[in-house]
This record gives structure tokens, sequence and C-alpha cells, in this order.
């Protein structure tokens, strides 16, 4: 990622702007390299949970949550930034001296691993070779009508071509994204097995899973089903 | 002598005392009025009981994960078409009518009648739930709750009492250009179940199958409802609510009650064994849903003519009815139309058929081609109305406020999506959407 690019830098500016307001100097910088590890790749930047990001830093109560997504909201609107501080020296100077990286993007959430270990496990209880096809073709024919992130598009592309590919994707995937997935598949067994074998092999998949060690993963299954 | 005199003296005043007692205590016979209140009152209770058959048939025949939200569906569309009607409806349908084709007058806040008029409008309400509660069945496990409660005001305070002041509209202070020709229907097979049946026709093109009711060349898939006592049970509440909905169509208290429902049970008799009888002779295994739309057919059939027909005509009209439906389910079906529960073939195509049959059968005056002509155009304009009026509002409504619900809702039902329930919790074990589940889903 550009940390140079002119957008972030002016997203940055507004932020800081935004932070400073209710924060000391340290923990604005602060903020910000965690602002720019986490969410300044992600295209549609949410600051509610950026700021709920810092609540949990912080401590529940120990900095003006409100106020600040307000200052935020209101520095971000503003049409000229051009007058305000520019942060990206002293967020630099920070990372020199704490010893971090220059910039890290996080891959991938835990919803994309359940979502890549339940589709697996649904496709091997389909025990016609020839419906399991159909069933992908479809799947495949149908993705680029997907309303979804570009990047997980085409992970998601790769991974029905194999489905040992790991699916990563910079940035923070919305849930409702891998539900559409999901449901795309959903649609499809229907589609190939009709809808009441359908619910069946899905009910067994999930049984099996959080038997088997999926486990770990049924909270997550229930936002993806 | 004296004694004699004495005694007869004594047993006279005794006799003018006791008669007297007795005067007092018997009480005035009832007015008629009176017991045709009664009588309509209680036939209206006995059409409202038909909604619980309704419920009962459809939740029955719809998948576990869907069955609440079938009958939630039923048990508001009488909520908001009760309303519907008493504000709009009634006063389209009987209201005075100038035209011919719709009513102006006698809407609900402006109606000032005898304790008959309130009877009558309750009994009227009843027709009006029964056929929005219709296309309800039709449209099961996949439309969304919101949108069909509007489609179930849009029949009630609109399609259902425009297409009734045509045929019905003079039994109270109005006309009807159908009714002026001569057009039977007495109890409603097109004025009730035909609108209501063809409106879930347009209902069920504008909304599509249920993912995965045919598959990709075409082959029709079954989808199994979860009870099928509940469907056999609905059947039966139906046909004890039929009585009350052609015997109430006296609207009082007459001798002809009798042969009324004794048609209506040699009818629905009839098409039970009708529908059986062409299931078996066409190599189909006898099912719960057929028996039971079989019979139901039956009774929508005799509706139009249960008052103007001797019994062994019910019974022809009844079993034809039977067998109308088992053809017309299979006609939809290779159009690959998905309707849950039969309903478009129940009581549109029987319905249809069983308004002919009035004609045709017309006691006195049979196969009399002036008549049956006036048959097949309240027919053919019932269909052309409901379905084409059914076709635009359900068409705008899916535009505006989407009918369909979303493919993730029907995966995980619609009990749970729509209302935050779970049917049968203590059963439903290996599916995810259990009540242990239920809670911090995100819906």
């Amino acid at each position: 990622m550009n940390t140079t690019d002119p957008n972030l830098v002016t997203k940055k500016k507004a932020i800081y702007a935004g932070l400073r307001a209710h924060l000391s100097k340290r923990e604005a910088i602060e903020a910000l390299v965690m602002w720019e590890d986490r969410y300044a790749a992600k295209t549609g930047f949410s600051v509610r949970y950026f700021v709920s990001d810092l609540v949990k830093k912080h401590g529940a109560g120990k900095i003006p949550a409100k106020q600040i997504h307000m200052g935020i909201v209101s520095a971000l609107s503003q049409g000229n930034v051009k007058d305000l501080e520019d942060p990206t020296e002293l967020i630099n100077s920070y990372r020199k001296l704490n010893d971090l990286p220059e910039n890290e993007t996080r891959y991938s959430l835990p919803e994309t691993e359940a979502l890549e270990v339940l589709l697996k496990k649904l496709l091997l209880a389909i025990k016609e070779e020839n419906k399991k096809n159909d069933i992908i073709s479809y799947v495949r024919s149908q993705v680029k009508n997907l309303e979804v992130n570009k990047d997980l598009k085409s992970e998601f592309i790769n991974w029905l071509r194999d489905h040992q590919y790991k699916i990563r994707v910079a940035g923070k995937v919305e849930v409702r994204e891998l539900q559409k997935i999901t449901t795309l598949f959903y649609v499809a067994c229907c589609e190939y097995l009709g809808p009441t074998e359908t619910d069946a092999i899905l009910a067994q998949t999930l049984h099996a899973l959080s038997n088997n060690g999926g486990a770990t993963f049924t909270h997550i299954f229930k936002k993806l089903l | 002598m004296i004694g004699l005199l004495r005694s007869a003296l004594k047993g006279s005043l005794l006799f003018v005392l006791s008669s007297s007692a007795l005067a007092e205590e018997t009480p005035s016979l009832p007015s008629k009025e009176a017991i045709d209140v009664i009588w309509l009152a209680t036939a209206a209770a006995m059409v409202f009981l038909m909604q619980a058959g309704f419920a009962l048939l459809e939740s029955g025949s719809s998948r576990a994960k869907n069955c609440i939200n079938v009958a939630m569906k039923n048990y508001m569309d009488v909520c908001l078409g009760s309303l519907c009607f008493w504000v709009f409806g009634f006063g389209l349908m009987f209201g005075n009518n100038p035209t011919g084709f719709f009513g102006t007058s006698a809407f609900g806040v402006s109606v000032e009648g005898s304790t008959w008029d309130y009877s009558f409008i309750l009994f009227q309400m009843m027709f009006a739930a029964t056929a929005a509660t219709i296309a309800s069945g039709a449209m099961a496990e996949r439309a969304r709750f919101g949108a069909y409660l509007v489609i179930a005001c849009v029949i009630t305070g609109f399609i259902y009492p425009i297409f009734g002041s045509w045929a019905w509209g003079s039994a109270y202070e109005g006309s009807g250009w159908l009714a002026e020709r001569g057009f039977i229907d007495f109890a409603g097979s097109s004025v009730v179940h035909s609108v209501g049946g063809w409106c879930a026709l347009a209902a069920i093109i504008v909304l599509g199958p249920r993912l995965g009711r045919f598959g990709p060349e075409g082959e029709v898939r079954d989808i199994p409802g979860h009870n099928l006592n509940y469907v056999a049970m609905g059947g039966f509440i139906l046909w004890f609510g039929w009585f009350g909905f052609n015997g109430g169509s006296t609207v009082g208290a007459n001798v002809n009650i009798g042969i009324i429902n004794l048609n209506t049970q040699l009818a629905a008799a009839a098409g039970a064994l009708g529908a059986t009888l062409l299931s078996k002779l066409s190599g189909k295994p006898t099912v719960v849903s057929t028996i039971v739309n079989g019979s139901l057919a039956g009774l929508v059939g005799i509706t139009a003519g249960c008052a103007s027909m001797d019994p062994l005509f019910a019974i022809f009209t009844g079993f034809s009815a039977g067998c109308v439906y088992i053809a017309f389910n299979q006609f939809l079906l290779a159009l690959r139309l998905d309707d849950v529960v039969g309903a478009v073939a129940v009581h549109g195509a029987a319905g249809a058929w069983g308004t002919l049959c009035a004609g045709i059968f017309f006691k006195d005056d049979m196969f009399n081609i002036n008549i049956i002509v006036t048959q097949v155009i309240g027919i053919g304009s019932c269909f052309i109305w409901s379905f084409g009026s059914g076709m635009i509002f359900f068409y705008a409504i899916d535009k505006v406020i989407k009918l369909r619900s979303d493919s993730l809702h029907e995966q995980r039902g619609l009990d749970f999506t729509e209302h935050a329930e779970v049917s049968y919790p203590e059963f439903v074990r290996d599916s995810y959407y259990n009540k242990t589940n239920l809670e911090g889903m995100e819906r």
C-alpha cells in the first residue's frame, strides 16, 4: 500500500485533526498507525469500527468515543484540508522509534477461513460427481453478478478452480459479502439437488463440522448462514 | 252437590291461576329478524373458523422452517382484511352502484343500518378475508411477510369487492351488471374462490417458484409439507366451515338451508372421490393433499349452485370439480408454476367449473343456453379482472417493496428471518436454525 497516496494523505490529515481535538499527540499518532494497518487499504472506511477499535485499545470510558467519532466525521467532511497538519512524518518517526514495520496489511479473517472450510465440506457431502461439477459451474457462471469486494470475487474464483487455494483478501471483508457466496452455493445446490436434499446436506455438513474440528468456527457459521 | 260445585270451582280457579302463571313464564317468540341475525352471525363465525382450516392446511403443506410464517400470514390477513373491507370494500361492493361496476356509498364510516345490516357486513367481511387468504397458501415459503400483507389489503379492499359488486351488488343497496344479466353464483364459487384463485395465480407468476422446485431440465421436484395431519385437520375444519359459508349465504333463516348443506356435503364427498380416482387412474399414489384438495375442489365447485341444484347434480359437480383440480394442477406444473397448496387449481379452476355447472344444471331450466352464456361471461370477466388487476398490483408491489424473500432468507426459513421464531424448538436438533442458534444471529 502506498501511504503517500494523495487521497490517503488527505484522509490521514483529516483523521489526525479529528483525533487531536480529544487525544494527546502520542495517542493520536498511535491511533493513526492502527488506522494505517487496519483501515487504510479498505475502500469503504467505517469510522465507527475505527473508533470502536480505539475504545478497545484504551479501555471503555477512558476516551471520549462519541466526540472523537464526531470530530473525525466532521474533519473528513470538510472540503478544504490543505491547512491541516500532515502527520506522515510523525507516523514514520513513531514506527522507526518503536521498531514497527513500515506498514502492515492485514489479511483475511476467520470468516473467510470458515467459509472455505464450510464449502469444502459441503461439496464433499455431495456424492454424485456430475452434480458437484454442475453446482460449481453454476456458481462460477453466477459469481460475476455478485455484488462483493472485487478482491474477494477474484480470490473466490481462484478457489473455485482449485479448492486448495487460500482465499486472502486485504483489509476487512464484510460478513454480508461472504454470506452472498454461501447463499449462491445454496441456490446452486437447490437447483441441482433440490431443496429437501440441500437442506439435509447442509444440516449434515454443519453437524459433521462441529464434531470434527470445526467447532471453533461455530460462532462464525452463525454469521455466514 | 255443593261439595261437587265447590271442588269444580276450586279446580277452575286452579286452572285459571296455573294458566296465567304459565302465560307469564312462556317467553315471547323471537322475531324473524332476530332469527335471521342469529343464523347470519353464527354462519359468519363458522366462516371465520375456515381461517383456522386454511392456516392448518397451508402450514402443514409447508416445510417446518416456514410454517409459522404461513400461519402468521393467515392470522394477519384476516385482521387487515377485515379492517380494509370495513373501510373500503363493503362500500365498493354493496354501496349505491349507478354504473353497475362499483359501489359509491355505505363505506365503513357511513354505515348506519339495522341489526341485520351489521350481521350482513360481518358475514361479507369473512368472505373477503377468505378470498385474500386463498393467495397466501399459493405464495407460501418465499413471499415477504410485509409485502403479502399489502396484497391482502389490495384483495380485500379493492379486487374482491369490485368483482363482488358486479355479481352481488344488488344484495344490498347497489346493483351489478352481471347480476342484471342473471349471473348465478349463490355463495361465491367465482366471487370468492375464483377471485382468490386467480389472484393467487398472478402472485405465483410474479413471485417465481421456490428455490429448487423445478430442476434444470424442468423436472418437478416434490417439496413435502412438514405435517400432513395438519393438512387433513385443516381439510375437516374447512369442510365444517363451508356449511356456514353456503348455508349462511341465504343471509337469513331459511328452509332451503337443508338442501344447500346437503348439496355441500355430497359435492365435497364426491370431489374427494373424483380426485382420488383420477389420480389412481393416472398411476399416481393417493396422497393426503389429493384427497383433501379433492374434497375442497368439490366444495368450491358446488358453492355457486348449491341452492339451485338437485343432489344428483351436486354430486356430479363435486366429482368433476375434483377431476378439474387434478388436471389443472398438472397444467400449472407443466408451466413451471409453483403453487404450494394447489390453491389456483382448487379455488380458481374448480370455482370456474362450478360456476359453469351452476348454469348448466340450474333447477327447472337445465341446459338453457342463455344461462350458460351468462355464466361463461361471468367466469371470463372474473378471470380478466382478478388475474389482470392482480398482475398489475403485484408487479407494482414487487417493484416498490419487493415481494420475494432473499435467497438467504429462503435458506434460513421465513420463521427465523421474518419472526425470529422456530416452530419446533425441542425437535429440530439437526437443523442449524434451531433455538440455540437463534440468539445473536444477524437477520
